[in-house]
């Protein structure tokens, strides 16, 4: 066995000596493929595993939880009824709200305000036996003074320590507390980059002015009881409260970030795939020589068994080699692009992107490797192994015939590409929801036709070149001819980086744009805004004490009027929705560009009525609503029954909205208090005239920010506008490494016909023939790739934009990436170019010995 | 000026060609004049840890219309010589001149179109294109000049039709015979008008008698077209049909002897 | 006989349809002997050794291998016989990065002898072609004739019953040519070792025992006259009417 393994080791040393550079190319093309799907992983793993990682560590044991439907919360003493409910083994009660925090350099202005997440509670969560809650409780108690205990990041962030103060900021007040100490990844592991504060229950419910109130109360039920206590809890809260597994939560956030994640695992399928195709590219340029080795070994009597295990180990080699460099790769990727969690997201849920890498995620990248390496290496296996004894192993590939009729298997690889092609859109079209699935057999189908194509190609160039006077236009298409899968390989380079290119680049501005319109169609007119918190707070969801600032606003002589808005987050069972109530001082209820079906004015009558809501499209088709139709929507004060008077978009919010009045909203969330308020000036006060003096007002309660409209609609743009365009950072991964693999590619060429070169450049030759020479042998293909690529990369954007639109709800308007277009496929020929000088110069700069007898 | 004498098909007709031409007349009693000049060359290669001397101190010419063949075994320098020969390297020491004038001084593009215009090579491994049939492999020399397309296969067919391939015009080396291809190869060195053929192994890849009828037919070259050829073989049946027989050792001159040819 | 060749017939596929590689050939080889093929390119000199090797099958007639039918064997015990007791050396060497040492030893380790082994008896090959001192050298870096040396001790050092070389002085000078003759008389005769050498010319095949033939696919024996070492030639090949 080791003998064999030595020299299976052997073999493949030589192949590394023979052609090292296109062994590196090779594994690097597995080891990008395989980067890319690793670190979406990671990132994905790094929003959704984070938060499910601090849910557990904070739950322990606890299966059910009890969880308010406002940000009031709910009494304590409800909570307290627990203890005595016949089933519950232990039980905890937390209030959890999101806040701002400062360190000492915020009272300079000399910092940004940090998003953190507050947790109070008592000494009953240690009963949970969670991670985390154990080890606050842990901290707490062994604290000699203060009271909140952050994570070890956050402090690092805040530039604080044990014995200082922080300040917070809830919504709209200013808040010191002093720190009693801070965990770290010993503690807490890689929870402690999470942005978590937490301090004892009744701490934490004066700062945010919510006495005797708790967020949500965790339960474990004894052996057993489960099904039990979640009926009983359901019998007794239902009405008011969300009864629902602990894990309930990070099912809402999956939702929520589950376009960006099946945009993401499509990304990562077809960069896997693009990494199979630069790997083959440049597995195609080692296999006559791999062709040759095999005939001498086969000649020499190496049994069946030793040269499919050459093979096999090749090929192993290729996909180990690869995920190393993959792996190092993605992480990489994943610490640079992937940093922070989606501004969308932590805006609605108390999650801070961590680094998590799983086994899972590892795993799976091998596994992707390793596989990716055995497709790129099996063609050109079947090849070398097909030539066997009798070939005379001359050039590279030989199985792709150009002339004459098309043989049954070409017919075949045509016919099947051609069908999964079509086959694909027209399942896309008819079945929006497998358009990933679609997208992926359509590239596959696209790969299929290209040998043919590549024929095509041939056939017409060389019509052209026939009548040409120009020795370098002949005698490249007679070598592409003889050598027809160069051609393919770069027809499948071109095709597979400018398809990723647009597709990714197209639907993602898409989305942007559809995303960043939905939410400054609600900020319009040149007023300015009051609201508590940052960049965080961008759907406006925390009150606060608003009656008081509007009445201290109205009394300034330049404002005209101001009016409540009162935005929420709602859990319904399968999504957070963002619940607008807007106030009637705004002349339509329902932004007109968002709404989909209903007439505004009579959907606008209602609303103001009350007792009518519009929903967004996604929800409305879940419940299966019509217009007129009845629905209960699960209020803080208990099971409202609404009419459907419109349905709209998601205004921005990917899981869906709900738009009702402003008066609704108070009297179903029971609170009267705003979460923004929009101050209307006087004619002839331009808002940034008038910002400075509202702010000046405003500066005591500390913890409002005043804006523009305009600022506002840049704010909402940048934060909003972050949906999925982290994916068009990655795609310069692709595009180096598809680079790299088309100049390998030329220069390989030229390097291999050398002889063909010095023999042209001895009888003659100038430079620029030979430029010429190069440049057509390699950039027809490649742009032909590249030209297709765009096309059906403008495809797949049309299609993903529908699949988006309708699993969004967003607005997504198809806007054919033309400017992107153009630019990649001047990248294209400057590559183009760029090699084809390297391997002039190269050729015109050594000595052409080649072509003469040693 | 090659250009413009080569697109038009005549011979040149400026005044200083023409005095040229007459120069030449007066001298076709028979005398022919030094066409290549190698002087004193030596040329070196350094690898790591040695030098190796290619060609040591070699003096020869070569006249118009003459065929030298140059004999000697492998490694002896034969392939050095035929490069420095076409001016594709340069001399560490002595001098090179063609038509007298030192190939060294020429620039980068003066030395191309020195190879275009006045030389033509036949390699061993014959380096025709696989995709282009024989009349486009012949004519790629003339297109690389820039004539005309159809000009170029005019002429590239006629010189198929001197080496015996009239009937193979449109076939492609892989339908040719060794000894087929090898003489679509000396038509395309021949189809430029060179001054001076250069052929290098060209029977080493070829069987006995094939290899016979293919020196016949370079040595017939400097009548039929006026070119000079140097052959560079280790083929001794070479030696029959040259004007001069050189042979080669350790980058050295041994010895010179009239060929059979006189 | 070690190997016996009765009326081996073969055709191939051609670009103008099938052509006649081999018609009605017959010939033995006995251990300790040389025999020697010539004939023009394409006259089936290759196709002739590939049949001999049992890597190709006739289209008719017999290949008899230490009295055994090589076309009956299974194809297992064929590559086990290229592997243990027929060696083949081709005109092309395509090996050019490997240390000659590990070229050499190749087919030993193909057939899972242990490296040390391997290598020992690798050394020992080259050393009986006398280019032993070449051991750590790449292949590249030998001129032709040292290299057509180390691919003879290959094909030696598994100790072969029978040697088939296709071509291996083609490129040679005179001189060297017929060193690589003796080096393989001197081998074929102290190591008992059948040999059945094609070329393209008779005169590289000075010093074998028998020399034949092979024109257009046919075998034409040339009677023994002989001066010394030389044999007598009445006929001289007619290059093949099929194309390259």
């Amino acid at each position: 066995m080791i003998s064999t393994l030595r020299t299976l080791l052997l073999f493949y040393r030589r192949h590394l000596r023979v052609q090292p550079l296109r062994e590196l190319m090779a594994v690097l093309g597995v080891g990008a493929g395989v980067a890319l799907l690793f670190a979406v992983q990671v990132a994905q793993s790094g929003i959704t595993g984070a938060f499910d990682q601090v849910t557990r560590g904070v739950a322990g044991r606890a299966s059910i939880e009890l969880a308010a439907r406002g940000p009031e919360g709910f009494s304590v003493r409800s909570a307290q009824a627990l203890a005595r409910m016949h089933g519950v083994r232990a039980y905890a009660p937390l209030l959890t709200l999101q806040a701002q925090a400062l360190g000492p350099g915020g009272a300079t202005g000399a910092q940004r305000p940090q998003a953190i997440t507050l947790v109070g509670a008592t000494e009953q969560v240690s009963a949970l036996h969670g991670r985390l809650s154990t080890a606050f409780e842990r901290a707490e108690q062994h604290a000699k003074a203060g009271f909140l205990i952050l994570t070890s990041s956050l402090a690092q962030r805040l530039g604080v320590r044990a014995g200082e103060n922080v300040t917070v900021l809830i919504d709209g007040r200013r808040e010191e507390i002093a720190i009693a100490g801070t965990l770290g990844t010993r503690a807490l592991g890689s929870a402690a980059g999470a942005a978590i504060a937490a301090a004892p229950l009744p701490i934490i419910q004066a700062a945010a002015g919510l006495p005797g109130r708790v967020s949500r109360a965790l339960i474990e039920p004894q052996r057993g009881q489960g099904a039990k206590v979640r009926a009983e809890l359901e019998r007794r809260f239902g009405a008011r409260l969300e009864v629902r597994p602990v894990s309930a939560e990070g099912t809402l956030l999956a939702r929520a970030a589950s376009a960006e994640s099946e945009v993401s695992l499509l990304f990562s399928v077809i960069s896997l795939l693009a990494g199979v195709i630069l790997a083959y590219n440049a597995l195609l340029l080692a296999s006559g020589q791999r062709r040759r080795f095999i005939a001498y070994l086969i000649e020499a009597g190496t049994p069946d068994s030793i040269v499919v295990a050459s093979l096999i180990f090749d090929a192993l080699i290729l996909g180990l080699a690869g995920c190393a460099i993959g792996l190092a790769g993605g992480e990489a990727i994943s610490v640079v692009a992937y940093r922070g969690a989606p501004g969308y997201l932590t805006a609605a849920f108390p999650v801070s992107a961590q680094h998590i890498v799983s086994a899972q995620s590892i795993l799976i990248a091998i596994g992707s490797g390793i596989a990716a390496a055995f497709a790129a290496a099996v063609l050109p296996a079947i090849g070398a192994l097909r030539g066997g004894v009798l070939a005379v192993p001359d050039a590279i590939g030989g199985s792709l015939s150009l002339t004459g009729s098309l043989r049954a298997s070409e017919r075949l690889l045509l016919g099947g590409g051609l069908l999964l092609s079509g086959g694909a859109v027209l399942l896309a079209s008819l079945a929006p929801s497998s358009t990933i699935a679609a997208l992926l057999a359509l590239v596959l189908g696209i790969m299929l036709c290209l040998p043919m194509l590549a024929r095509g190609l041939l056939l017409l160039a060389g019509r052209a070149a026939r009548r040409a006077s120009d020795a370098a236009a002949k005698l490249a298409v007679a070598e592409l001819a003889s050598t027809p899968t160069r051609p393919v390989a770069l027809l499948a380079t071109g095709v597979i980086a400018a398809f990723l290119m647009v597709v990714i680049g197209g639907s993602v501005a898409d989305v942007k744009s559809a995303v960043r319109s939905g939410a400054a169609s609600l900020i319009t007119g040149d007023s300015l805004w009051v609201r508590p918190g940052g960049a965080q707070n961008v759907y406006t969801t925390q009150p606060f004490a608003s009656a008081a600032v509007a009445a201290r606003l109205e009394r300034l002589p330049l404002v005209a009027s101001v009016q409540p808005w009162r935005d929420a987050f709602l859990d319904l069972e399968r999504r957070r929705v963002w619940v607008l109530g807007v106030p009637s001082g705004e002349s339509e209820q329902i932004v007109p560009s968002e709404l989909l079906e209903g007439s505004l004015a009579v959907a606008d009558a209602r609303i103001r009525a009350g007792g009518w809501a519009a929903l967004s499209e996604t929800i409305v088709r879940e419940e299966h609503l019509h217009l007129g139709e009845a629905f209960r929507l699960p209020t803080p004060t208990g099971e409202a029954h609404l009419r459907l008077a419109a349905t709209i978009s998601n205004y921005g919010w990917l899981s869906g909205a709900v738009v009702m009045s402003a008066g609704e909203e108070a009297r179903l969330w029971g609170s009267p208090e705003a979460s923004e308020l929009q101050v209307r000036l006087r004619r002839g006060v331009p808002a940034a005239a008038a910002k400075p003096a509202i702010a000046a007002l405003l500066r005591g309660d500390g913890a409002l920010s005043v804006q523009t409209s305009a600022e506002r609609r840049a704010e909402a743009g940048a934060v909003l506008g972050g949906t999925l365009s982290r994916l068009n950072d990655t795609t310069i991964v692709v595009l180096i490494t598809a680079i790299a693999s088309v100049l390998t590619l030329m220069l390989s060429a030229v390097w291999q016909s050398r002889a063909r070169i010095d023999s042209l450049i001895s009888i003659g030759m100038s430079f620029t023939q030979l430029l010429r020479l190069i440049f057509y042998e390699c950039a027809g293909a490649l742009l032909t790739g590249c030209a297709l690529g765009i096309g059906v990369g403008l495809l797949g954007q049309y299609l993903i934009d529908g699949w988006l639109a309708q699993s969004t709800g967003s607005p997504v308007r198809y806007a054919p990436a033309w400017q992107l277009s153009l630019s990649t496929l001047a990248i294209a020929a400057a590559i183009a170019l760029a090699g084809a000088a390297i391997g002039t110069a190269r050729a015109a700069s050594t000595q052409p010995r080649t072509a003469f007898a040693t | 000026m090659d250009q413009i004498a080569d697109r038009s098909g005549r011979p040149p007709q400026g005044i200083g060609q023409a005095v040229s031409a007459a120069v030449a007349e007066m001298e076709s009693d028979g005398r022919t004049w030094e066409l290549l000049e190698l002087e004193h060359v030596h040329k070196r290669y350094s690898t790591p840890g040695e030098v190796i001397h290619a060609v040591r101190d070699l003096t020869l010419t070569v006249r118009e219309r003459e065929l030298v063949a140059l004999l000697g075994p492998s490694g002896s320098g034969k392939s050095t010589l035929l490069m420095l020969a076409a001016g594709l390297l340069r001399a560490d020491e002595g001098a090179v001149r063609f038509e007298g004038r030192d190939l060294a001084t020429l620039g980068r593009r003066d030395a191309l179109a020195h190879r275009r215009t006045q030389l033509g090579f036949v390699f061993q491994s014959f380096n025709l294109t696989a995709g282009l049939t024989a009349q486009e492999n012949v004519a790629i020399p003339l297109l690389m000049r820039g004539i005309e397309h159809r000009q170029a296969h005019r002429r590239a067919a006629q010189a198929l039709c001197e080496v015996g391939l009239a009937h193979r015009l449109d076939h492609v080396p892989q339908r040719l015979s060794g000894g087929e291809c090898q003489r679509v190869a000396i038509a395309r060195a021949l189809v430029g008008q060179p001054k001076l053929i250069l052929a290098d192994e060209p029977t080493g890849n070829l069987d006995s008698e094939t290899a016979s009828s293919v020196l016949e037919l370079l040595g017939t070259l400097p009548a039929r077209g006026g070119a000079a050829v140097i052959l560079v073989t280790h083929d001794e049946r070479a030696a029959a049909r040259a004007d001069r027989v050189l042979s080669m050792r350790d980058g050295m001159l041994l010895t010179q002897a009239r060929g059979g040819a006189r | 006989m070690l190997l016996r060749l009765d009326q081996i017939s073969k055709r191939h596929a051609g670009p103008r349809g099938p052509r006649v590689a081999l018609e009605g050939v017959s010939l033995q080889v006995d251990r300790g002997q040389i025999v020697g093929i010539y004939g023009a390119s394409g006259a089936g000199k290759s196709s002739l050794l590939r049949i001999a090797a049992g890597m190709l099958m006739p289209d008719s007639g017999d290949v008899i291998y230490d009295g055994r039918r090589l076309c009956e064997l299974p194809g297992r015990e064929r590559v086990r016989l290229r592997r243990r007791e027929i060696a083949c050396v081709w005109e092309r060497c395509e090996e050019s990065r490997l240390r000659v040492i590990d070229h050499v030893a190749m087919p030993l380790l193909i057939d899972r002898v242990e490296h040390r082994t391997a290598q020992r008896r690798a050394k020992e090959a080259l050393l009986a072609c006398e280019v032993d001192h070449l051991a750590p050298v790449e292949l590249d870096q030998l001129s032709e004739g040292e290299r057509q040396r180390v691919t003879i001790a290959r094909a030696l050092v598994i100790e072969p019953r029978l040697l088939l070389a296709d071509s291996p002085a083609s490129r040679l000078s005179i001189v060297e040519q017929e060193a690589i003759i003796s080096l393989l008389r001197a081998l074929s005769h102290e190591a008992n070792v059948a040999v059945l050498i094609a070329e393209r010319d008779a005169q590289a095949l000075i010093g074998a025992d028998t020399v034949l033939c092979l024109s257009e696919g046919r075998l034409i024996q040339a009677p023994a006259e002989r001066e010394g070492n030389v044999v007598a030639l009445p006929l001289r090949p007619r290059r093949a009417s099929s194309r390259r």
